[in-house]
């Protein structure tokens, strides 16, 4: 096990994409963090006590560049049919799959975890480089670490479970987009109970859904998305243990 | 020894692979014949559990899932571009290395064996087809298995490289192992492959050696000239051997040189010539294979 996880990391650690998305994200983050988040804020912002806490939850809305990069650790795969290499290397199809998750769960929280950090700090010294100073913040860092967490982890493992699942890099992608749209759709004939939906629910770990899509507590949301997860997960690892390796 | 029993595979009502069995010796190569589309590729694939069907291939009797180390057990190679195009030649190995539980500094080692330690730190997407087989061959070689399975491995290298890869394939084999090796050059076969096994719409058609699928052909015969041909021709006859008139002498099939010499010397017939003449492969292959073939050009394609 441990070999096939060394494998994942080092795949994943040796191709440009990796690279150049996780740095565009950390940029855009640092960016638009210090300077429209930080350095141009004015006014009744400058006294919210949520601002830090805020910054948080939305940076975390560029994690689908961090979702891009688990998924083409799978589908590079097939892409390049460097799957048939991975599976006559181990000794169960089941292994490997278990060292991608490891590989994109260590990664996710990283990434979710950076980002996490730089936002509120960025964000803190722009305004103070632009002469500011911020009202003292209200940070309820227990319940802001485990829902950046849970939603940076869940988000990325769902796009890794839409690559297992369809194998195909741009159909995967265009699912990871596809989804929440029709989601957003169909929250118009669900009404209050499309807190249920599966990104609706995870979007409601770190904000409050629209009132016209249903109230539901941040960890019952957590727990909804969990549930679509893990039977996203049980469907694609079944298939990846019966499906023909092309 | 690589026993493959029953192997089987259908895609909807397309039979691929209809219950196949053959066996691949260690110290040997064989090679793997068949038309395009006869099942080759989803029988290596098969074999390696890549795709789910019927049967199993078991490795000196036990199933390549049975292995701790995989890689250490079987190399493959069943297609020359497979790697990330972007991903350093070096670093492609670097990760199979990881996977197969393989050193690094055996990475160093197949590069140098397959001659690309020069492009090592090159992106094997820029590679000729010949460098993506040579960076192939590395990868199947990396664990230094016991068994190689390579399809076409051949395909895309030049004069060099081929003779390369057929020294380096016997030698390999020599060693103890065994390289079950599918190509469609045949004469690079015929030279190469100890045993062979031809297959041809799914169906096996022949799992015998070399030798005795060229000799025990139907286009293999001896020719034997006469100053006395007459004389010659009674003595065939009446040894009741199937013959033909050819370049001024007799081309006698379904016998050998020492029957002919013996009929011809009691005949009283001076021998001027007796010699094998031997199919070459590719006719074998093209009768064994008559009406096998998925994709026929309108002529037929093939000799007459």
């Amino acid at each position: 096990m441990m070999a096939a996880i060394k494998a994942e990391f080092r795949k994943l650690l040796t191709v440009r994409s990796t690279y150049i998305l996780t740095g565009f994200v950390i940029l855009l983050v640092i960016f638009v963090a210090f300077y429209p988040e930080g350095w141009r804020l004015q006014g009744p912002q400058l006294h919210d006590p949520m601002t830090l806490t805020n910054d948080i939850t939305g940076a975390l809305n560029v994690l689908v560049f961090g979702a891009v990069i688990a998924m083409l650790l799978m589908t590079h795969e097939y892409r390049y049919n460097t799957i048939m290499y991975t599976l006559t290397s181990s000794r169960s199809r089941s292994r490997i799959l278990w060292a991608k998750f490891v590989t994109v769960s260590v990664y996710a929280l990283l990434l979710t975890t950076t980002l996490a950090v730089l936002s509120p700090l960025m964000s803190y010294v722009g305004v103070h480089a632009s002469g500011h100073s911020l009202a003292p913040q209200t940070i309820d860092y227990g319940s802001i670490i485990w829902r950046a967490l849970f939603y940076g982890w869940a988000y990325i493992m769902s796009a890794y479970v839409l690559a297992a699942l369809i194998r195909n890099q741009i159909g995967a992608i265009v699912a990871l987009f596809v989804i929440p749209t029709v989601e957003q759709l169909l929250s118009i004939l669900f009404k209050h109970a499309s807190v249920y939906l599966p990104y609706i629910a995870l979007n409601a770990v770190t904000q409050q859904p629209s009132p016209q899509q249903g109230v539901i507590s941040h960890g019952r949301a957590a727990a909804v998305f969990g549930v679509y997860l893990i039977v996203g997960w049980i469907v694609a690892w079944v298939l990846f243990l019966r499906r023909d390796a092309n | 020894m690589i026993k493959a029993e029953h192997l089987g595979k259908k895609y909807r009502k397309k039979v691929a692979v209809d219950d196949i069995t053959f066996t691949a010796a260690t110290g040997k190569v064989t090679g793997f014949l068949g038309p395009n589309g006869a099942g080759k590729s989803t029988t290596m694939r098969l074999m390696l559990g890549l795709d789910n069907g019927a049967g199993v291939t078991t490795y000196d009797g036990k199933l390549l899932r049975e292995y701790v180390r995989p890689s250490h057990v079987v190399g493959i190679l069943l297609e020359a571009k497979a790697f990330h195009p972007t991903r350093l030649a070096r670093r492609h190995l670097t990760v199979l290395a990881d996977a197969g539980n393989i050193p690094k500094q055996r990475v160093d080692e197949v590069l140098d064996i397959v001659g690309l330690t020069s492009e090592a730190k090159k992106k094997p997407g820029k590679f000729s087809l010949g460098m993506s087989q040579r960076l192939g061959i590395a990868a199947a070689i990396l664990g230094k298995p016991k068994y190689l399975i390579l399809d076409e491995p051949a395909n895309g290298l030049d004069p060099e490289g081929i003779a390369w890869l057929r020294d380096f394939l016997k030698d390999y084999a020599r060693q103890g192992n065994a390289v079950f090796i599918s190509s469609h050059l045949l004469d690079e076969m015929s030279q190469m492959a100890d045993d062979v096994v031809v297959i041809g719409k799914g169906k096996l058609i022949a799992n015998t050696s070399m030798k005795e699928l060229i000799t025990g052909n139907s286009r293999s015969s001896v020719f034997v000239r006469s100053s006395n041909l007459s004389a010659l021709e009674k003595a065939i006859k009446k040894g009741s051997l199937v013959y033909e008139k050819s370049d001024g002498g007799f081309k006698v099939t379904g016998t050998t040189t020492d029957k002919v010499g013996k009929l011809a010397f009691d005949a009283g017939a001076p021998v001027l010539e007796l010699a094998n003449r031997n199919a070459s492969l590719e006719d074998v292959f093209l009768e064994l294979t008559e009406g096998a073939e998925e994709f026929r050009t309108k002529n037929g394609g093939g000799k007459s």
